[in-house]
């Protein structure tokens, strides 16, 4: 304390500030970890609540347009409701049908998954990360990892659970990995998110690529997952493979994948929790393309 | 409760106000991949108008609550902006820190060193390498969105400070 006294006005906030970054060093672990999830918690009510005025202004917006506007936009969703209905209908002998020649063949039954559809409060994308808070969490049983998925496919994957909320990591976030295959190829590939340059779509990069698949700008691949790893299902859409090229070792190519747009636009999601109760259906068969 | 504790709480709140307001203008600008990082308005009114103490522990909780949110080191963007203070701080003196453009300017100068700093930091512990064009595009942001709501921050920090009958008078030319 007397060291501290005698230090000149000029330095003191400099000690202040070494004997704090000190100090944050030797704090445990699990002090911060608890620190962490409670300052995050505390946030969470103001994330819900300007998700929760995002969608009250939205209602007010759609309450402004015309009644035929509106009648229209019934009619696209009908069509699109009976197309879906259509493929729901062609699902279920297809399902039956797997099921029963894994029984013939006694393969071990798959653990099936829960849809839990989510509101996206907050898009946080950043050039070293990229991620979505999403409004259900412990409460509705999302696990840590499980996969989240939209319309076009792969959205990423549950980075942190907290009682209400969750963080999803984006496909586009350089610290999500999974292993993806070619669209009509088995082979299995290595995917990172990658560089996300401003006002482009976001991008990834494949590692392990083998030497006989071409992709170009010209004529991309549809990437999808392979099912390998256990997180994500197989047949997911990920995104096109746009670019290859020879690796520094020569063995495997290296590659560009261009995302969906639409990754950087999500309002709703859907988290595929695992349920042992339910089959597992082959999202090959009904999976659109990105 | 203390002259000091009402003027951390006040920074505070204007600070929580200021990140909600970003995460939601961040929130906006994903879909152009671009990100505003509010740092340089978090430490200037706590730096050159607060009492030592009071501004430093300010900036400090809002950099953990910072921290809780991001896929970050916990503490990392806390122990960057309380650097920042500790700078702001001792350059005070030497300032006509009363005037709105001279606290504009050190707001943007305090943000672009302390997004560089973090930029420095990710390097080491963050996933991978970003890209330089993406790095200029958000200070670039960063900037001019500060510089146009600096004077409305400044303005609603000195209205809480106000409120908290801990006004910056008495720390008007003084180092604590």
């Amino acid at each position: 304390m007397r060291l501290f006294n005698q230090l000149s006005g000029q330095a003191r906030p400099f000690f202040t500030l070494g004997m704090v970054a000190l100090a944050w060093l030797l704090v445990p672990a699990a002090v911060k970890r608890f620190a962490r999830a409670a300052l995050f918690e505390a946030q969470a009510p103001i994330l819900v609540t300007a998700g929760r005025v995002r969608e009250l202004q939205e209602y007010w917006a759609l309450r402004t347009r015309p009644a035929n506007e509106l009648i229209a936009a019934g009619h696209e969703t009908a069509k699109a409701l009976a197309g879906y209905e259509l493929g729901v209908a062609r699902l279920g002998p297809i399902e039956e049908e797997n099921m029963r020649l894994r029984e013939l063949l006694a393969m071990p039954p798959q653990p099936g998954w829960r849809y839990e559809h989510a509101a996206v409060d907050v898009r946080d994308f950043s050039a070293w990360w990229q991620q979505l808070v999403i409004r259900k969490g412990s409460d509705y049983g999302i696990p840590v990892d499980a996969p989240v998925v939209f319309a076009g496919g792969v959205v990423g994957r549950v980075r942190e659970v907290h009682a209400h909320t969750s963080v999803v990591a984006l496909l586009s976030d350089p610290g999500v990995r999974l292993a993806v295959a070619v669209e009509g190829d088995s082979r299995p590939i290595s995917y990172a998110g990658g560089d996300n340059p401003v006002f482009g779509p976001a991008r990834g990069t494949v590692e392990y690529v083998p030497t006989d698949l071409i992709a170009s700008p010209a004529v991309p691949r549809h990437l999808l997952t392979s099912g390998l790893g256990g997180v994500f299902p197989a047949g997911l859409p990920v995104g096109l493979l746009t670019r290859v090229e020879p690796s520094t070792d020569g063995l495997f190519n290296i590659g560009e994948v261009r995302l969906p747009a639409a990754l950087s636009e999500l309002s709703e999601v859907t988290v595929l929790v695992p349920d042992a109760t339910l089959g597992r259906p082959d999202l090959r068969a009904t999976a659109p393309k990105p | 409760m203390s002259r000091a504790q009402r003027q951390t709480l006040a920074l505070l709140l204007g600070n929580v106000a200021l990140c909600v307001v970003v995460a939601q203008a961040n929130h906006v600008l994903a879909g152009w991949q671009l990100r505003l990082w509010p740092g340089g308005l978090l430490v200037a009114t706590a730096a050159l108008q607060a009492g030592g103490s009071a501004g430093a522990t300010a900036v400090f909780l809002t950099g953990l609550a910072l921290d809780a949110a991001m896929p970050v080191p916990f503490g990392t963007q806390a122990l960057i902006l309380l650097a920042g203070h500790a700078t702001l701080f001792v350059l005070r003196g030497r300032l006509v820190r009363e005037a709105t453009v001279v606290r504009v300017v050190l707001t943007l100068l305090a943000a672009g060193a302390m997004l560089l700093a973090f930029a420095l930091v990710m390097a080491v512990a963050g996933p991978g390498r970003v890209s330089g064009g993406r790095l200029l595009a958000d200070l670039m942001v960063t900037g001019a969105a500060s510089a146009l709501a600096a004077p409305w921050f400044f303005a609603l920090q000195g209205g809480l400070l106000a409120r908290a009958q801990a006004g910056l008078r008495a720390e008007e030319r003084r180092l604590d």
